[in-house]
C-alpha cells in the first residue's frame, strides 16, 4: 500500500492520458515554427525578420499544456466516468491535484524545453545563412513581464481552466466559458491599471514601470492564489461528497422549469397532428443540444471580432461551432442509440450540422454588414465565406474523429492556425510558384473543401456503424492530402496557366533590325563612351550558348578590327577612363537604376573587349579591358543595391571568360598577373541577399546553377590562380533539391521555363517602357522589341531561356 | 430476524435525501450484519444507486446517519475505501489502459498480493491481460471492474447490479462465488433485478419502493411468514371472513370472483377457519417466491377490493 502522498501509479495515468494532446500540441507548434523557419529562407527583402516571430510559439506552450491538462485531467474525466472509478479507490483528493498539477508541469516545462532547443537550432540556421535580425523584443523584456509571462499566466489559466471543468459538466462548455472569463479578466486590468505602470514600445519591448511592475505581479499572484485555493475546495468537494452535485440541479430551477414549459409549448401536441419525422426530432435535438454553449460562442465571436475590425475569430468560432456538431454525442453513446433505431447517415449529418453551420454563417453575415456599415475597407467578403465554411468542415471532422472534446478542439484549432499561418507565410510564394492570385486560390481551397467534404460524410456513415477506430489517423490523413493534393496538382499544372516565351516566332531578323552599325559609346556617369551591340546574322538554337557567345564574342572583333587602328586606341583610352573614374570615386554604385545599368552594360562590354584583345593578342587593350572589368564587378560587389542586369552581365563575363583557349589564357598570363584580372568571387552573404531575397526562386535557381557551373569551370581549369572559397560551390549546391526537381521533374520544369520567360519578358517591358498586344500570345501584352541599347539584355536573356532548355536534358 | 447481538457492518438509520424538490429517499433505516449476502431490490427510480453513493459519502444525506464498517463515510473516506470494494452500475474505467494496466495501477493503492489476486481473478473471469478496456464488450468491463473490486480482499463488497451484461454461466458462478464470500466472513451488499438468482444467493433482503424501505428481513423469514392467498367467493356480495382480519394483509388483487393476497401471520388454525368457510372455495395457501414477494411490496393495492386498505411495514431485524 502506498504511503507517500504521491503515488508514481498516479502519475503514469495522468501522463498517460495527457500524452496524446502532448504530443499533438508539440508536433503542431513544432510545424508552425518550421513554416515560418522555411517562410525565411525563401524570405524575400520585406520579410527579413518574419522568423523571430516565431518565438510567441515557443512561449505560448505552457499555457496551451495548461488547457490540455485541465481539459483532460478533470473535464474528460469527469465525462467519461473515470473520474468517479479514481475516486473510488482509496485516493486522496490531495494526490489526485498534485498528481495532475505535476503532470502539467513536467509537461509545460519538457514542450517548452523541446521548442526552445528547436527554435535556437533553426534561428543559428538562419544566422548561418547570412540572415541578421533586429534584436529579438523577448530579450529586452523585464523580469516582472517574463515571470508574467513564461509562469503566472499559463498558472491562472490551468487554475481557471481546472475550475470550469470541475464546475460544469460539459468540457467544452468549460473550456469556453474559462476562456472568456480569463479574457474579461484580463480587458479588465488593461482598461484599469494605468498605462504608467507597464508600456509595450515600439520595438514591442514589454516592460513594467518601477512599482507598477511589482503592482502587477502582485495582482497576478493574488489573483492565482485566490484561485489555487479556491481550486483545492473545489477538487475535494468533486472527489467526495459533491460528485453528483449538478450545477443546475434537476428540475429545481425556475429558469429551467420556464425552458422546458415553453419547448412544450412550441410543439404541436393535439392528436389531430401526425407524429414529426425522423428528421424533424433530430434537428429538434440539434437546435436545443448545446444551445447555451454555442450561444456563448456566437455572441463572443461578434463582439470580439467586432472590437479588433476582423473576420479572424469569426472564422474560430465557426471551427469551435464545428466541434460542437458531435462533441456531446460521443461521451454518452448516442451513436448506439441512433443506429439502433436505423437513423441514416446523411440525415444524422444533415440534421447535426445545420443548426451549427447556420450559426456560422450568421456570424460573418453580421460581422461584414456590421464592417461594411461602418465603412471599413473590407474586401473579398466571398473569400471570407469560403474561409468560414472550410473551417466548420475542419471542426465538424474532428469531432467526428475522436471522442474527447478537449482533443477535438485542439486538432481543429491547430490545423485552423497551420493551415491560416501557412497561407499568410506563403502567400507570395504560392502566387509566383502557382501564379495564381488571391480570388484565384479560391478554387484551391474549394478543392480542399470538397475532399473534407468526402471525408465527413464517409466518417460519419463509419459512426452510425460502430466503426470508430483509428479516428486519429484519417483525420491525419484527411488533413494532408486535402491540403498537399491540390497544391501539388496546381503546382504540376501551374505551367498552363504561363504563357510562353514572348519571343517564340519572333524572327530573328526583326531582333537585328535596326541596330546601329556603330559602337554605342562606353560611359561611365557622364563620360561616353560607345559601346558594342551584338548583331546576329543566323538564328540557330540548337547551338549551345557558348558557340552563340564566342559568334558574338567573333563579331564584335570583327567589327572592332574594322574600326581600325584609331577606334581602337579610343577604345583603350575609354577603358583607362574607366578605372580612372572608378577610383576618383568616394562612395559606390548607388542605387540609381540607370547608372546600374549602365555599370552593367559596361561589364560586358569590357569583358567583349577583353576576349577580343586577347584573342588578336593585343595585350595593352586586353589587360586594360579586362582590369576594367575587374574593378567594375568588385564596384558592384561591394554595393549595397544589385539587380538582375548586374547578374546577368557577370553571368556573362564568366562565360566570356571560358572562351579563351589556353594558348590565349598563356598569352594573357605573360602580360599580368592573371589572378588581378579574374572577376573575384561572389560574396556569400552578397549572393544569399541578392538571390535569396530579392527574387523568386527561378532566379536563384538560374543564377545558383550558372554561377556554380561557370566558376567551377573557371576554377577547374585555372585552380592555381583563382581561388574560389569551398562556400561558394557549396551555396550552389543548397538549392539541389530545386534543380533536381527542375532536371526530373517536367511539368516543374516547364513552369520555370515558361514563368522566366515571362518574367523576363515583363522586366524587359519595364525597362523598355512599351507593350505590344498580340493575340498570338495569349492576348497577354508583351514586349515590343526594339534596338535600343538594352537588347544586348534582351539577347542575354534569350540566351539564358536556352540554357534552360539545354539544362533540362 | 437478525440478532441484535452480531456484528453490524452497514448501520443506516433515518437517512433521507433530496434533489432539488425530489424527495429520492425517505426515512430509511436498517442494517447489514456481518457475513451474509444483502440484497437491496427496487424499481427504477427507486433509489437504490443513491443510498448506496450515500454508503460510500459521494453524498451528504438531508437527515439522519450512516455507519459502515464502524467508520463515518464524510470523516474517514481513506480508511472506507480500503475496506469496501465497489463496483457501480456502469463502472467508468480508462480506455487506453488494458486490463493488466487498470490491475497494475489500482494496485498502487492497495496492500501488497493485490496484483496476484487481480490476475487470479482475470484468469477464473477468462479475461486476457493485454486487451484494451475500450475493446471489450459491457460483459467484459463488469468482469473487470469486479475483479478490480474483489482484488484487494475487502471486508465489504457493495455492488450496483453487478450481472448486468454477464452471461448466464458467470452469472451463476459469480453469485455463488458471492455466497463463499459471506461463508468466509465477508459481507456483500448488492442490488439487482435479477430477482430469480439473488433469491438463489440472499441471505437478507431489502425492497425499496419510491424512496421508502417496504421490508428488511431474512429472506428465509419473510418466505416463512408471509403466504399468496388465492380463493374464489360465491357470493360477493358477502363479508370477507373475519378470519382475515387477524392477518396482516401487504397486498390484495381482485379479478371478479376471484381474491388474490398476500398476508403475514397466517397460522393453521386461521386456515383451517377460512377452509370452514361456505364463501369462500378454491382456497390456497401457497408460499411466495421472492419475485411475488417483490411484486407484492411495490405493486399498488387494488382500489376495487372491499376490505380495509393493507398495511404496508418496513421490518427493522
Amino acid at each position: 500500500m502506498q504511503t507517500l502522498i504521491l503515488s508514481r501509479h498516479l502519475l503514469w495515468k495522468d501522463y498517460r492520458q495527457v500524452r496524446p494532446a502532448l504530443i499533438g500540441l508539440l508536433l503542431i507548434q513544432a510545424s508552425l515554427i518550421l513554416l515560418f523557419f522555411i517562410r525565411q529562407m525563401v524570405a524575400t527583402a520585406r520579410d527579413n525578420d518574419i522568423f523571430p516571430v516565431s518565438f510567441s510559439i515557443v512561449l505560448v506552450a505552457p499555457t496551451l499544456v495548461a488547457m490540455a491538462c485541465s481539459g483532460i485531467l478533470i473535464g474528460h474525466e469527469r465525462q467519461t466516468r473515470t473520474w468517479n472509478w479514481s475516486s473510488s479507490l482509496p485516493v486522496s483528493w490531495a494526490s489526485s491535484l498534485i498528481s495532475k498539477t505535476i503532470v502539467w508541469a513536467v509537461g509545460s516545462l519538457v514542450l517548452f524545453s523541446i521548442l526552445l532547443a528547436l527554435y535556437g537550432i533553426l534561428f543559428q540556421i538562419c544566422v548561418w545563412n547570412g540572415y541578421t535580425f533586429i534584436q529579438q523584443p523577448e530579450w529586452t523584456w523585464s523580469t516582472e513581464a517574463w515571470l508574467m509571462t513564461a509562469l503566472l499566466v499559463p498558472l491562472e489559466v490551468y487554475v481557471c481552466f481546472s475550475l470550469a471543468a470541475l464546475i460544469w459538466d460539459d468540457t467544452l462548455a468549460a473550456l469556453v466559458l474559462s476562456a472568456i472569463f480569463v479574457g474579461i479578466m484580463h480587458l479588465l486590468l488593461a482598461l484599469v491599471i494605468p498605462h504608467w505602470l507597464f508600456n509595450i514600445s515600439a520595438n514591442q519591448t514589454l516592460r513594467f514601470n518601477g512599482a507598477g511592475g511589482v503592482g502587477m505581479l502582485l495582482a497576478l499572484v493574488v489573483l492565482v492564489g485566490g484561485g489555487s485555493i479556491g481550486l483545492s475546495r473545489v477538487f475535494r468537494w468533486r472527489w467526495g461528497i459533491g460528485q453528483t452535485q449538478q450545477w443546475l440541479p434537476r428540475g429545481s430551477s425556475t429558469w429551467r422549469t420556464a425552458l422546458s414549459q415553453r419547448r412544450v409549448a412550441w410543439r404541436p401536441t393535439t392528436a389531430a397532428l401526425s407524429q414529426p419525422s425522423e428528421f424533424i426530432m433530430l434537428l429538434n435535438h440539434a437546435v436545443w443540444s448545446s444551445m447555451g454553449l454555442r450561444a456563448l460562442i456566437v455572441v463572443g465571436s461578434i463582439a470580439f471580432a467586432a472590437a479588433v475590425r476582423s473576420p479572424a475569430p469569426t472564422i474560430v468560432a465557426a471551427c469551435l461551432l464545428g466541434v460542437t456538431t458531435f462533441s456531446g454525442d460521443h461521451n454518452l453513446s448516442r451513436y448506439r442509440f441512433l443506429s439502433d433505431r436505423g437513423v441514416s447517415w446523411w440525415k444524422l449529418l444533415l440534421a447535426h450540422a445545420s443548426v451549427p453551420f447556420l450559426l456560422s454563417i450568421g456570424i460573418i453575415v453580421a460581422l461584414v454588414s456590421y464592417l461594411y456599415a461602418t465603412d471599413h475597407d473590407l474586401r473579398e467578403p466571398g473569400w471570407g465565406l469560403l474561409s468560414c465554411f472550410a473551417a466548420f468542415l475542419i471542426g465538424l471532422f474532428a469531432s467526428l474523429c475522436t471522442s474527447a472534446s478537449i482533443l477535438s478542439v485542439t486538432l481543429a484549432i491547430g490545423t485552423l492556425i497551420i493551415v491560416w499561418i501557412s497561407y499568410i507565410l506563403f502567400d507570395n510564394l504560392w502566387v509566383q510558384w502557382i501564379d495564381l492570385q488571391h480570388l484565384a486560390l479560391a478554387p484551391t481551397l474549394t478543392f480542399s473543401t470538397c475532399i473534407l467534404l468526402a471525408a465527413i460524410m464517409w466518417q460519419a456513415r463509419r459512426w452510425l456503424t460502430l466503426d470508430q477506430s483509428k479516428g486519429i489517423q484519417v483525420y491525419l490523413i484527411t488533413l494532408v492530402t486535402s491540403l498537399a493534393l491540390p497544391i501539388f496538382i496546381a503546382l504540376n499544372l501551374a505551367f498552363l496557366t504561363v504563357p510562353y516565351s514572348a519571343w517564340q516566332g519572333v524572327p530573328v531578323e526583326q531582333i537585328g533590325a535596326g541596330s546601329p552599325r556603330r559602337l554605342p559609346p562606353l560611359k561611365i556617369q557622364f563620360t561616353a563612351v560607345p559601346m558594342r551591340t551584338p548583331i546576329y546574322r543566323s538564328y540557330d538554337w540548337t547551338d549551345n550558348g557558348k558557340v552563340i557567345l564566342d559568334n558574338w564574342a567573333t563579331e564584335f572583333g570583327r567589327e572592332l578590327t574594322a574600326s581600325g587602328q584609331s577606334a581602337r586606341s579610343e577604345w583603350l583610352e575609354n577603358i583607362k577612363l574607366v578605372e580612372t573614374e572608378l577610383n576618383a570615386r568616394d562612395e559606390y554604385v548607388d542605387s540609381s537604376i540607370a547608372l546600374r545599368q549602365r555599370y552593367s552594360q559596361l561589364i560586358e562590354t569590357t569583358a567583349l573587349v577583353g576576349v577580343h584583345a586577347t584573342r588578336s593578342k593585343d595585350a595593352p587593350l586586353a589587360i586594360a579591358a579586362w582590369k576594367a572589368n575587374h574593378r567594375l564587378l568588385e564596384e558592384i560587389d561591394m554595393s549595397a543595391f544589385t539587380d538582375m542586369e548586374y547578374l546577368t552581365a557577370r553571368w556573362h563575363t564568366l562565360r566570356l571568360w571560358d572562351l579563351i583557349s589556353e594558348e590565349e589564357w598563356k598569352f594573357l598570363a605573360e602580360a599580368d598577373d592573371v589572378s588581378q584580372l579574374l572577376p573575384k568571387p561572389i560574396p556569400v552573404s552578397t549572393f544569399v541577399q541578392i538571390v535569396r531575397q530579392q527574387y523568386s526562386i527561378p532566379y536563384a535557381l538560374m543564377f545558383d546553377y550558372e554561377a556554380f557551373t561557370a566558376d567551377t569551370k573557371l576554377m577547374k581549369r585555372f585552380s592555381s590562380d583563382y581561388g574560389y572559397a569551398s562556400t561558394d560551390q557549396q551555396t550552389a549546391r543548397e538549392i539541389f533539391w530545386v534543380r533536381f526537381a527542375l532536371n526530373y521533374v517536367p511539368p516543374v520544369r516547364w513552369y520555370v521555363q515558361r514563368l522566366m520567360s515571362a518574367n523576363l519578358a515583363s522586366n524587359v517591358n519595364e525597362l523598355e517602357g512599351k507593350w505590344i498586344s498580340s493575340r498570338e500570345y495569349g492576348g497577354r501584352n508583351v514586349p515590343k522589341i526594339n534596338m535600343r541599347p538594352m537588347e544586348n539584355v534582351i539577347l542575354m536573356q534569350q540566351l539564358l531561356e536556352t540554357r534552360l532548355r539545354d539544362w533540362g536534358t | 430476524m437478525s440478532d441484535k447481538t452480531q456484528k453490524m457492518v452497514i448501520s443506516v438509520d433515518h437517512v433521507s435525501k433530496k434533489f432539488g424538490r425530489r424527495t429520492v429517499l425517505s426515512d430509511v433505516s436498517f442494517q447489514v450484519p456481518s457475513g451474509c449476502v444483502f440484497a437491496l431490490l427496487g424499481e427504477n427510480g427507486a433509489g437504490k444507486s443513491t443510498l448506496i453513493r450515500g454508503l460510500l459519502g459521494y453524498h451528504r444525506f438531508a437527515a439522519g446517519s450512516v455507519r459502515v464498517c464502524d467508520m463515518d463515510p464524510q470523516k474517514e473516506p481513506m480508511a472506507l475505501r480500503r475496506r469496501v470494494g465497489y463496483v457501480a452500475d456502469a463502472p467508468g474505467m480508462y480506455e487506453w489502459m488494458t486490463i493488466g494496466e487498470a490491475g497494475w495501477y489500482a494496485s498502487g493503492f492497495y496492500a501488497a498480493g493485490f496484483l496476484e489476486r487481480y490476475a487470479n481473478l482475470c484468469a477464473d473471469f477468462t479475461l486476457p491481460a493485454e486487451a484494451q478496456i475500450r475493446s471489450l464488450s459491457k460483459g467484459m468491463r463488469a468482469k473487470v471492474a469486479l475483479a478490480l473490486a474483489m482484488a484487494f480482499d475487502p471486508d465489504l463488497l457493495i455492488l450496483d447490479e453487478p450481472t448486468s451484461g454477464l452471461d448466464p454461466l458467470v452469472r451463476r458462478s459469480f453469485l455463488e462465488s458471492m455466497v463463499d464470500r459471506a461463508a468466509a466472513g465477508q459481507t456483500v451488499f448488492l442490488s439487482s433485478h435479477q430477482i430469480h438468482e439473488v433469491e438463489r444467493v440472499a441471505d437478507w433482503v431489502a425492497i425499496l419502493h419510491e424512496g421508502r424501505l417496504q421490508v428488511v428481513a431474512p429472506l428465509e423469514d419473510l418466505k416463512t411468514q408471509v403466504r399468496m392467498l388465492t380463493f374464489s367467493l360465491r357470493d360477493t356480495l358477502l363479508a370477507l371472513p373475519a378470519e382475515l382480519d387477524t392477518l396482516q394483509i401487504l397486498h390484495r388483487s381482485c379479478e371478479g370472483r376471484s381474491m388474490r393476497m398476500m398476508v403475514r401471520g397466517m397460522t393453521a388454525e386461521i386456515q383451517a377457519g377460512l377452509e370452514r368457510d361456505s364463501n369462500l372455495f378454491e382456497l390456497k395457501v401457497l408460499r411466495p417466491n421472492l419475485e411475488e414477494l417483490y411484486l407484492g411490496y411495490t405493486q399498488p393495492v387494488d382500489p376495487q377490493a372491499n376490505a380495509t386498505e393493507p398495511q404496508r411495514v418496513s421490518d427493522v431485524a
